[in-house]
């Protein structure tokens, strides 16, 4: 089982990167004979709103509820993973964390109780409009879920000037300079070699 | 909303003594960075059949009233969300950062005929009381059913 976890912040994106992350997924399954797809979403909130979109568009989709913001969702998280793999030995795994999440601590608790996982990749995805109110109103989170991408995707790039976009290059390089970075935006196809970097697939 | 004033908005935001009492150990944002956040569903009858595109206005300007209402409180949002759909196929999804309005939608959702509907929010708001966001938003999702 493979697992690719997006993080950053609320209404950054995630799940419209998802969506095309599933779609290049589900078009290389056929060619690899791969076991299947399920997609895990962790919403705020005790109604699943996000899910529909996925699900609309024909995907296996699971959802984790924090109602309210407490700590118990690793060990749903793990037990949900163990339960799939178990049950239907899923060969990738995505989960949407929250945009309140910081995933590192997902993964510590998947690494040391989950089974079956040969590989977990976080993508963060940074909401270039809002960098600078971000940084202000929670500079903590949103610098924690940078730090802790193996990706960037520097998303809504076509909604800022060039200048905005430098200090948000800028700002993002400063803070993980190990991850690769990638300028996103709504207007723009993201391209199979950029999923096949982050999945592996391919190499 | 332009961008100074989001970013006026950002910099004159406190950053509130513990307005949510949860206990997040951690696993969450940080004590201070945490938002209020509500949850809502509501079923809707309309007298006679409506377009998906009359409920999109509909929704749309419950969205518009949430963002105006942000905006001249200066609280900061997280992420507002809503869907409608039925058993049939009808499906759409709206949802708002502060600034542009996104719309996702099924097949044909504009001209589907709609007689009723489940009407499913999530408001996500920082510096404000919860109480205040679900007072406000239940006031304003009464809009909804108004002609």
């Amino acid at each position: 089982m493979n697992v690719v976890i997006f993080g950053g912040f609320l209404g950054s994106g995630k799940t419209s990167m998802i969506l095309s992350l599933a779609h290049y997924i589900a078009e290389k399954q056929n060619s690899l004979g791969s076991r299947g797809l399920v997609i895990i979403e962790n919403e705020i909130g005790e109604i699943g709103v996000d899910d529909k979109i996925l699900k609309s568009n024909g995907y296996q989709v699971r959802e984790l509820f924090a109602g309210c913001i407490c700590c118990t969702l690793s060990a749903d998280l793990t037990t949900m993973l163990n339960d799939l793999e178990a049950a239907t030995h899923p060969k990738w795994v995505i989960i949407e964390c929250t945009g309140l999440a910081y995933p590192s601590k997902i993964i510590k608790t998947l690494k040391q109780y989950g089974k079956g996982i040969e590989s977990i990749r976080t993508v963060t995805v940074i909401d270039a409009e809002r960098w600078e109110e971000l940084m202000t109103v929670a500079p903590v989170l949103t610098s924690t879920q940078i730090a802790e991408g193996d990706f960037l995707f520097i998303n809504k790039i076509d909604l800022i000037d060039e200048e905005a976009l430098s200090e948000v290059e800028f700002g993002v390089k400063k803070i993980n300079e190990r991850a690769k970075r990638y300028q996103l935006s709504a207007t723009t196809e993201i391209r199979d070699n950029l999923w096949n970097e982050v999945t592996g697939i391919g190499e | 909303m332009e961008n100074n004033s989001r970013r006026s908005i950002a910099k004159q935001f406190r950053k509130p003594k513990s307005l949510n009492h949860h206990n997040h150990n951690g696993l969450f944002a940080e004590k201070d960075e945490v938002p209020a956040v509500f949850s809502h569903t509501l079923s809707v009858v309309f007298e006679t059949p409506v377009t998906g595109e009359d409920i999109s206005v509909k929704l749309t300007d419950w969205l518009e009233n949430m963002r105006h209402w942000a905006e001249q409180n200066k609280f900061f949002i997280g992420h507002i969300k809503v869907i409608a759909e039925n058993e049939d196929v009808f499906f759409l999804w709206l949802s708002t950062t502060g600034s542009q309005i996104n719309t996702k939608g099924g097949d044909d959702w504009r001209s589907n005929l709609i007689g009723r509907c489940i009407i499913s929010i999530t408001a996500i708001v920082f510096g404000v009381k919860e109480s205040d966001l679900k007072q406000f938003t239940l006031e304003s999702l009464v809009l909804i059913n108004k002609k």
